[in-house]
């Protein structure tokens, strides 16, 4: 019996190196919550921000330091794809925390518990961008999620918080049993032998075609459970009622890292993963791509919440990236839905900054609350239009860059009616954006005094919007980092 | 035997579904469980057998009478649903019942099992089950773990008055 205790420690050892980024933040974010928080007045709850910064910094140093490699019996594999989506998670995640200082500030709401609960979320992330196995891609999945149910409900005083967080956890829960069926079905259908990606892809293309039922459905459960995580037609119900519920920081933590994880997840599963059985998933995702496109441009119009805009605005920009993942060449589909991610957390962060600014003085909710903008700071209001605009995919700004990429792709790769539904309802989604434009610009302010932006919400849009006007600049580069997102 | 214990899996359903007292629905459901862990012992199945007790009969029981007791419901439910759902509901679980019967009928291993014979399943032991969780999904299990760690963290951070 000791040696097969000292064959499971010397096989949990031989394999520890591929996951350091998340052994670190598991430790350090147990450590925050005891014995770190004793150190700290209940004044002084705001210098965790900053330390979960650092946290966060020496996180993307570690996950630039881990070697390529597969372990922990084909669970979780290191390669350019994980590596790539982990430092977008990281990105996601660190605008997160710098944006949210204030905010909690402002509500009294500082705990130690939401910055470690973020960290916690952040290694499921991690955990997911790697795992190529649909047990370990499962339980990374409920890491994610569950932190993130709490940090919606973050603001109990709230009723909306509250009752966002009840609907997310309880679609969740129901999303997760359908993803996990679908897991066992595929199981099943494989022979009961392996849950692994690469094996599983092997055996469900070599089944008899009795079973062909009993792999449509395990691989149509697989994904409604993953378009459920990503948000996208039909089952995006849960989010523009989440997003407008939760604190705004966590809103747009929503719209960036969790959502560039989840995509990894569908990259890996059906893009690099069951192209086996592409017969089977293909066209769903089609129509769900098709349909998030459609809905989220054509519901975003008629909004009056700005959170509810970018909630909508999210659904279809991730109907844009799903191109990417039914891409028949997986490498360039998994480079241009890196590419388009990373510029899309950048706009996003800067338009979420601006946001989450008004609302310190008690607006920014509404679309109304942006009218004058362009009177009253025209910096910001500048920084804002620009984010805007990119979003909208505007030439020369960055998010033109991002989709004319994956448009691309999609022509090349033969989605062409798809993509001429993109194209479509960029134009539908360039009305709503420059209506918020127009706000800012064409309408009298209401006179109310400028107030002070707060140092960190100042740096984060100036940065946000300096790579955006120059990443288009930068394509060369670009195109350079996104061609690191392969695999063996 | 066999019959014995799908008969005290089938009356633990019907009397779940159509008892007006949630406790006693409650208790009807254990008595499902206790009918299905039989028929996994039949199947030379102990481990799933005790497992299906410890889990269902244990947790998630003790789960469902937990909420009973919260949400304070004991008196029995006025008005039923309306007529057309709970048509449109028998409809759709004979649609997926005789769906799924049909499946197994038409499934591969069952003709191999009328051709060849049964022969006796691989009993699953406690020890394989052991190796199974620690070696080869160890991963899964460590995060299994963090995400209950998470979750607790989060029940104290939506809970406790002053953090």
């Amino acid at each position: 019996m000791t040696g097969f205790a000292q064959g499971l420690l010397d096989a949990l050892l031989k394999d520890t190196h591929l996951i350091t980024p998340q052994l670190f933040l598991m430790v350090t974010a147990t450590l925050m919550l005891w014995p770190g928080d004793l150190f700290f007045h209940r004044n002084e709850k705001h210098k965790w921000a900053p330390i979960t910064l650092v946290i966060l910094a020496v996180t993307a140093a570690l996950i630039g330091r881990t070697p390529d490699g597969e372990g922990f019996s084909r669970m979780f594999r290191m390669d350019g794809l994980t590596r790539g989506f982990q430092m977008l998670c990281v990105l996601g995640t660190a605008a997160t925390v710098a944006l949210s200082v204030k905010l909690l500030n402002g509500l009294k709401q500082q705990t130690v518990e939401y910055y470690a609960l973020i960290l916690f979320s952040l290694s499921g992330m991690l955990f997911l961008c790697g795992a190529s196995d649909l047990i370990s891609m499962y339980f990374s999945l409920e890491l994610m999620a569950i932190c993130i149910y709490i940090l919606v409900a973050y603001l109990r005083e709230r009723s909306t918080s509250v009752e966002a967080g009840v609907k997310y956890f309880l679609l969740g829960a129901f999303s997760s049993g359908i993803l996990v069926y679908g897991i066992s079905l595929l199981y099943g259908a494989a022979g009961g032998t392996t849950t692994n990606l690469a094996d599983l892809n092997r055996a469900l293309a070599l089944t008899p075609t009795t079973s062909n039922l009993l792999v449509f459905s395990g691989v149509l459960m697989v994904l409604m459970g993953m378009a459920f995580k990503v948000a996208a037609v039909p089952f995006h119900m849960w989010s523009p009622d989440a997003y407008e519920g939760a604190p705004t920081p966590i809103t747009m933590f929503m719209a960036t890292a969790p959502k560039a994880a989840a995509l990894a997840a569908f990259l890996r599963v059906f893009g690099a993963g069951l192209h086996g059985v592409s017969s089977e998933w293909v066209l769903p995702l089609c129509y769900i791509a098709g349909a998030s496109m459609i809905l989220g441009n054509v519901t975003a119009v008629k909004q009056e919440s700005m959170k509810r805009l970018l909630a909508y605005s999210s659904i279809a920009h991730v109907g844009y990236m799903l191109l990417g993942v039914l891409s028949g060449d997986p490498r360039a589909g998994a480079q241009a839905v890196w590419l388009y991610m990373l510029i899309y957390i950048v706009m996003n962060t800067g338009a979420f900054a601006v946001v989450i600014y008004l609302q310190g003085k008690g607006e920014g909710e509404r679309i109304e609350d942006f009218k004058g903008l362009g009177r009253k700071h025209p910096v910001l209001a500048f920084a804002m239009m620009i984010f805007l605009l990119s979003l909208a995919g505007i030439p020369p700004l960055a998010g033109f860059f991002g989709k004319f990429y994956l448009f691309k792709l999609a022509i090349e790769q033969g989605f062409v009616t798809l993509t001429t539904i993109a194209l479509l309802t960029s134009a539908v989604g360039a009305y709503y954006y420059l209506g918020v434009v127009a706000q800012m610009y064409f309408r009298e302010p209401d006179g109310e005094p400028a107030a002070p932006m707060g140092a960190t919400s100042v740096f984060v849009v100036t940065v946000a919007c300096a790579l955006v006007l120059v990443a288009t600049a930068c394509g060369p580069w670009l195109v350079d980092w996104a061609a690191k997102i392969t695999w063996v | 035997m066999f019959i014995t214990f799908a008969l005290i899996t089938l009356l633990g359903a019907l009397g779940m579904l159509l008892q007006k007292n949630v406790v006693v629905a409650g208790l009807c459901m254990v008595a499902a469980f206790f009918g299905v862990a039989g028929l996994f012992v039949l199947l030379a199945n102990p481990v799933a057998a005790a497992l299906q007790i410890i889990v269902y009969t244990g947790a998630i029981m003790v789960l469902v009478l937990f909420v009973i007791m919260m949400l304070n419901s004991h008196e029995e439910e006025a008005g039923a649903a309306r007529p057309v759902q709970r048509w449109l509901s028998l409809a759709l679980i004979a649609v997926l019942a005789f769906a799924a019967v049909k499946l197994v009928l038409a499934s591969a291993g069952l003709n191999a099992l009328a051709v060849k014979g049964a022969e006796m399943p691989q009993a699953m032991t406690l020890q394989k089950v052991g190796t199974t969780l620690f070696a080869d999904h160890l991963l899964g299990f460590e995060v299994a773990g963090l995400v209950l760690l998470a979750a607790m963290i989060g029940a104290v951070a939506l809970t406790k008055r002053n953090l």
